[in-house]
């Protein structure tokens, strides 16, 4: 459950990212162009559909799919609460949970 | 009613939200602990231990016990403690009734060790919690069931009315801009509906469902005709588990019941039976079925069925009997979530907090919106305002306030007390009823501008929450035996998360209640800077 979760939430994060606003409150340096909207966009839905394969994989298709709207929920609501306050600990729990998906394929 | 697609839909959301928004939020917090209601029993018995024998132990005792108390049965029923729903072994039974009507039923804990009854305190626990958000507590079920289905039935029309007059979900899918007013809580109302859309959706309508019988009689009354014979029959149809065995009228020696079960754990795996029903024990014509836990939605168990008497396998009946009604229980059984294991089970009760909260939002924003305007006026607010200001946090605060209250309770009210159970409850709806009037009664007793009494009644009962949940685990640690400390020691999960719980809301209430505090006392003195804050009197403050 831990790896469908750091995937929803990967897939969360791609998606704020696409967006422009969260975009500057994660990395207000930087200038969001068109074209990258375009690819954190396609990795939120690659993401998404690799958080449904997993909860599927450990729950079946029904209530794997019920999880995966648990799990959605949960990690939308953590970096939608964290955007404003702290967008710091968002990219921390976001690399970790990489971290964390590239161990479990090892 | 406004002009345009958009203005109208917005209106009856608002609106319609209103008018049962208190009652959804009860519906709601009720329904979400609901999802614990075994370990909140559990919390509230804190003398049943939770230690368990093996299987085999468990079953010899209870037949013996059923034994002994219903020899001649037309059923018995074994619920071993293998599962979450269960933690302790319970036998049930039910004597062959004269002239079609039902006979006595009894049923009892037992210690699965010895076969022993277990007696604990008399609580409605968490199962009382779970049936207020549908039953209502005190008024006659069927109108209950139909107050609550107009709720849930306004629920749908907000939540749909909701999507329609949201202007960006995707754009604002993560938007929270906190600190803005009344922009923070449409932004936190707006967050909480569209996160869990799925869950509120799926709870509302399949909630409907549940009582579509009670709603729609007619539906029945098409096939079956009119009458309550009519319904029993259609009940009975509907509801049939298995195919009904007449008694031989020959005694027989029930065969043994552990070996039937090993069959039964070597296809399904170990503490996987979910329980074994008995019917005609002791009549060669015996039958004992034997059903696994709830693995998905689907509100029903494949069964191995056994001829009792010889222990012969007969059937092995696999849960799905009936695709039409197969849709049905996969709705309910996804309302209830009895298939959840822990993780999902913390998914589902987050989910229903966060509908919980946005109903809250909802209700804040209302009154947030329209504040303003209703200060300016220069007699006063109007009494539709105070009164939707009022029971706002006679309902917010109210309602956890009056949880704490019947915990408390649990504790507090002397064991061998005759209406215990009874008192638990009267206890939370007392305190609700008391914090509903606060910011009314506060009023009366010191005089204060409208805003600061319900600001500072905010404050206040924030305060008396965050105490009524901190002190709980000290509580328990002075009144029962699995103190804090021992729970640590013993790794008994259950009450430590009960005490992280506790403490978590506690932290939560008494933070929000000073930056409340602060808040207030920005607006009363602009001029002071955060950091002597402290030393600014109440006194001068309520002036």
């Amino acid at each position: 459950m831990l790896l469908a979760l750091g995937l929803t939430y990967l897939s969360c994060l791609a998606f704020a990212i696409s967006l422009k606003r969260h975009f500057h409150q994660l990395f207000s340096s930087h200038r969001l162009f068109r074209k990258h909207t375009f690819i954190f966009k396609s990795l939120g839905w690659i993401l998404l559909a690799l958080s449904i394969n997993a909860s599927v994989q450990l729950y079946g298709f029904a209530t794997g799919l019920v999880v995966l709207c648990g799990l959605f929920s949960a990690a939308a609501f953590l970096i939608a609460l964290l955007l404003p306050y702290s967008p710091r600990t968002i990219i921390g729990i976001g690399s970790s949970s990489l971290v964390l998906i590239f161990i479990w394929f090892i | 009613m406004k002009s345009g697609f958009r203005q109208s839909m917005s209106w009856v959301h608002t609106w319609g939200g209103l008018v049962v928004g208190w009652i959804l939020f009860f519906i709601f917090l009720t329904g979400t602990l609901g999802y614990f209601d075994t370990e909140i029993d559990r919390w509230m018995k804190p003398e049943l231990s939770s230690a368990n024998a093996s299987l085999t132990q468990s079953l010899r005792v209870a037949e013996a016990r059923l034994q002994q108390q219903a020899p001649g049965a037309k059923r018995w029923f074994i619920s071993p403690p293998t599962n979450r729903d269960n933690p302790q072994l319970r036998i049930f039974w039910e004597m062959p009734g004269e002239d079609g009507k039902r006979g006595i039923i009894g049923n009892e804990l037992l210690d699965s060790f010895t076969g022993e009854p277990v007696t604990a305190r008399a609580t409605g626990g968490g199962r009382a919690l779970y049936e207020m958000h549908y039953a209502l507590h005190y008024l006659p079920s069927t109108l209950a069931y139909w107050i609550v289905g107009i709720c849930s039935m306004f629920m749908l029309v907000a939540i749909i009315t909701g999507v329609i007059i949201h202007k960006k979900i995707f754009k604002d899918f993560f938007t929270f801009r906190p600190k803005k007013g009344q922009r923070s809580w449409l932004d936190m109302h707006n967050l909480l509906s569209v996160i869990a859309l799925p869950f509120h959706l799926m709870i509302t309508y399949s909630g409907l469902i549940f009582f579509v019988f009670t709603y729609m009689p007619l539906v029945i009354t098409s096939s079956y005709g009119t009458g309550a014979d009519a319904q029993e029959k259609f009940f009975d149809e509907l509801f049939s588990e298995t195919e009904k065995v007449q008694p031989a009228n020959l005694p027989a020696n029930l065969s043994s019941l552990s070996n039937m079960a090993t069959m039964a754990e070597t296809h399904w795996g170990s503490n996987q039976i979910r329980y074994i029903d008995i019917s005609y024990p002791g009549d060669a014509n015996t039958r004992v079925s034997i059903g696994r836990n709830l693995h998905s939605p689907l509100r029903a168990s494949p069964e191995f069925i056994f001829n009792g008497a010889t222990g012969e396998l007969l059937n092995n009946k696999a849960a799905l009997t009936s695709a039409p009604r197969a849709v049905r229980d996969v709705l309910l059984g996804l309302h209830e979530g009895l298939f959840a294991d822990l993780g999902l089970r913390w998914l589902y009760f987050f989910s229903g907090l966060i509908g919980t909260a946005m109903i809250a939002a909802g209700l804040i924003l209302w009154v947030t919106k329209r504040r303003p305007q209703q200060l300016s006026k220069s007699q006063g607010p109007d009494f539709g305002h105070r009164l939707v200001e009022s029971l706002n946090i006679g309902m917010i605060l109210g309602l956890p306030l009056a949880i704490a209250a019947y915990f408390w309770a649990n504790r507090l009210l002397d064991v061998n007390f005759s209406a215990r159970s009874e008192w638990e409850m009267h206890i939370l709806f007392i305190t609700l009823l008391v914090v509903a009037f606060y910011p009314f009664t506060r009023s009366r007793l010191v005089k204060q501008t409208f805003i600061n009494t319900i600001q500072l009644s905010w404050i206040e009962l924030l305060w008396i929450l965050s105490f009524a949940y901190g002190f709980l685990p000290l509580l328990n640690t002075i009144t029962t035996e699995r103190s804090v400390f021992k729970s640590i020691t013993t790794h008994d999960w259950l009450f430590i998360s009960f005490d992280i719980i506790f403490f978590v809301t506690s932290v939560i209430a008494g933070l929000t209640a000073r930056k409340m505090q602060k808040n207030l006392q920005q607006r009363v003195h602009p001029s002071v800077n955060s950091s002597n804050i402290k030393s600014i009197s109440r006194q001068e403050l309520t002036q």
